[in-house]
């Protein structure tokens, strides 16, 4: 079996991967140029929009679909980044109505009220909707909250250990 | 009634009552569990149909790649030196560029999607005998056509490509957006017409047709049309579509198998094993255990065998992360030349 013969049965998949070669280049190009993607927070996460991109991208969905959850859910994001909190906040009121099966959505609008200062009833009962559709992250977002509101939202599985 | 008799020839994947259940309800039967799932179920519903039907129906490739001598032979280079390529590829693409990563999966995933239906399409012609001379090359553009357009103009789809233009740094204001829309839509509906008028043709050249094949082609449509156009959550249709895709391939693998081994003898004590009428629970469990060999490699249940010292790193975040893909990856290319209807050998288990 020579070399040869392994090279030639990888003429589709090499041509396939040196497509991606090249669009990975451009992405490593683009990372460093134009700066319009944050950094990851986890290894399995995808690099997020930010700045000026994330707001031209929420112009886009919007104008396409104003009802749209991923559209406002975009929107709430941009305006979160820029400080404007009540507007976001309606942004992603609008988001929940079209679709409250969002784990983004829902963490984000949790953490919006915590920084808005609403009740700590409030905040929990957003938290607990999250964990309830999101069980396999429940645990961290919990704890994310517990420490956010300083101890001020309590769960129940807290102090277990 | 004169009683004309259309040139209509049924013949089935599997049978009559196993193709019934599998290739024209299951997509109406996935949609309902995808809603119901969507109203009553977390969103961990989608892991666990991953467990159940994906990660099997990847296990399925593996053992006919692997499990027959035979078929090992015919592809032995690729069979060998494929996944050490991608794995390695996608560890690289997962470290360095992972949108890259994101973006060849994703559209792999879509193009091995339509080329399963294409490919159940062709065995409804090809044990029917039915399609005319040009049936392949315009159910090939058939499922070009309406499965790009599907996701070209689909809210749920224009979203997430309308981000990735954007990620990519190639944005397009709404304007251009549902210009491309109208575009697809135009060149969507212009093949339909031409895709009718080429079975009417058929029928007045007296070539005969399958219907089963076009009741198919409209249910898995259905699925992939419905799912994506009434629900902005993705979990409606990646479960939806997700069942649909594993479930199709598991019983028409499994009958392929025990086919091949009536007709031939077989050419693998395991497959033969698995053949067997009484050994579907074996088949079963084989499944299972494939479940269990993912959890172990993909949610890190595989460190606490590392001692403590291996496995705790970002790394193996990002090794398990591309091992999804990969698998995935290789899946993919694999079933790109294993399944060719025209190949003999394929043909002994049809």
């Amino acid at each position: 079996m020579s070399l040869g013969s392994y090279l030639r049965s990888h003429i589709t998949l090499l041509a396939i991967l040196g497509l991606a070669l090249g669009a990975a280049t451009v992405e490593w190009r683009l990372g460093h140029t134009y700066g319009h993607l944050q950094p990851r927070s986890h290894p399995r996460g995808a690099p997020q929009l930010q700045g000026e991109a994330l707001q031209e991208l929420a112009r886009v969905l919007q104008g396409l679909y104003p009802e749209g959850a991923e559209a406002n859910l975009t929107a709430g994001q941009a305006r979160l980044e820029q400080g404007k909190l009540q507007e976001a906040r309606l942004l992603l009121e609008k988001a929940l109505e079209a679709d409250r099966r969002n784990q983004q959505l829902l963490f984000l609008y949790a953490r919006l009220l915590l920084d808005q200062g609403e009740p700590p009833e409030k905040v929990k009962a957003v938290v607990d909707e999250l964990g309830r559709y999101f069980p396999r992250s429940r645990e961290k977002v919990e704890e994310f909250f517990a420490q956010a509101s300083k101890g001020r939202i309590k769960f129940a599985g807290e102090g277990q250990y | 009634m004169s009683g004309i008799a259309l040139p209509f020839r049924r013949a089935y994947i599997i049978d009559a009552r196993h193709d019934a259940l599998w290739f024209l309800s299951l997509p109406f039967i996935a949609v309902a569990l995808a809603l119901l799932a969507h109203r009553y179920l977390p969103g961990g519903a989608l892991v666990a149909v991953t467990l159940w039907i994906t990660v099997p129906h990847f296990l399925i490739t593996g053992l006919r790649v692997y499990g027959s001598p035979a078929e090992f032979a015919r592809w032995r280079e690729r069979f060998i030196l494929s996944p050490i390529l991608l794995i390695l590829f996608a560890f690289g693409l997962a470290v360095y560029a992972p949108l890259t990563l994101v973006l060849l999966v994703m559209l792999w995933d879509h193009q091995h999607s339509l080329m399963q239906q294409y490919g159940f399409a062709r065995i409804y012609d090809f044990k029917a005998k039915t399609g005319g001379p040009w049936a392949g090359k315009f159910d090939l553009y058939f499922n070009w056509v309406f499965f790009v357009n599907m996701l070209l103009v689909s809210p749920l789809f224009s979203s997430i490509w309308v981000r990735m233009l954007h990620e990519w740094h190639l944005p397009l204001s709404a304007a251009g957006v549902e210009l491309v829309h109208q575009i697809s839509w135009t060149v969507a509906v212009a093949y339909g017409l031409a895709y009718l008028g080429y079975l009417v043709w058929c029928l007045r050249q007296g070539h005969p047709l399958n219907p089963l094949k076009y009741l198919f082609l409209l249910s898995s449509y259905f699925l992939w049309y419905y799912t994506s156009f009434t629900s902005e959550y993705l979990m409606v249709f990646a479960v939806a579509h997700r069942l649909m895709h594993g479930i199709q391939y598991i019983a028409m693998i499994y009958y392929f198998n025990r086919n091949r081994v009536e007709r031939t003898g077989g050419d693998s004590s395991l497959l033969n094993y698995l053949a067997r009428p009484g050994h579907f629970k074996v088949f079963l469990l084989l499944c299972a255990a494939s479940v269990l060999v993912w959890l172990a490699l993909t949610e890190g249940a595989i460190r606490d065998l590392g001692f403590g010292v291996v496995g705790y790193s970002e790394n193996f975040d990002l090794f398990s992360y591309s091992l999804v893909s990969s698998v995935a990856l290789i899946h993919y290319w694999f079933d790109a030349f294993i399944w060719k209807v025209r190949r003999p050998e394929v043909q002994q288990g049809l």
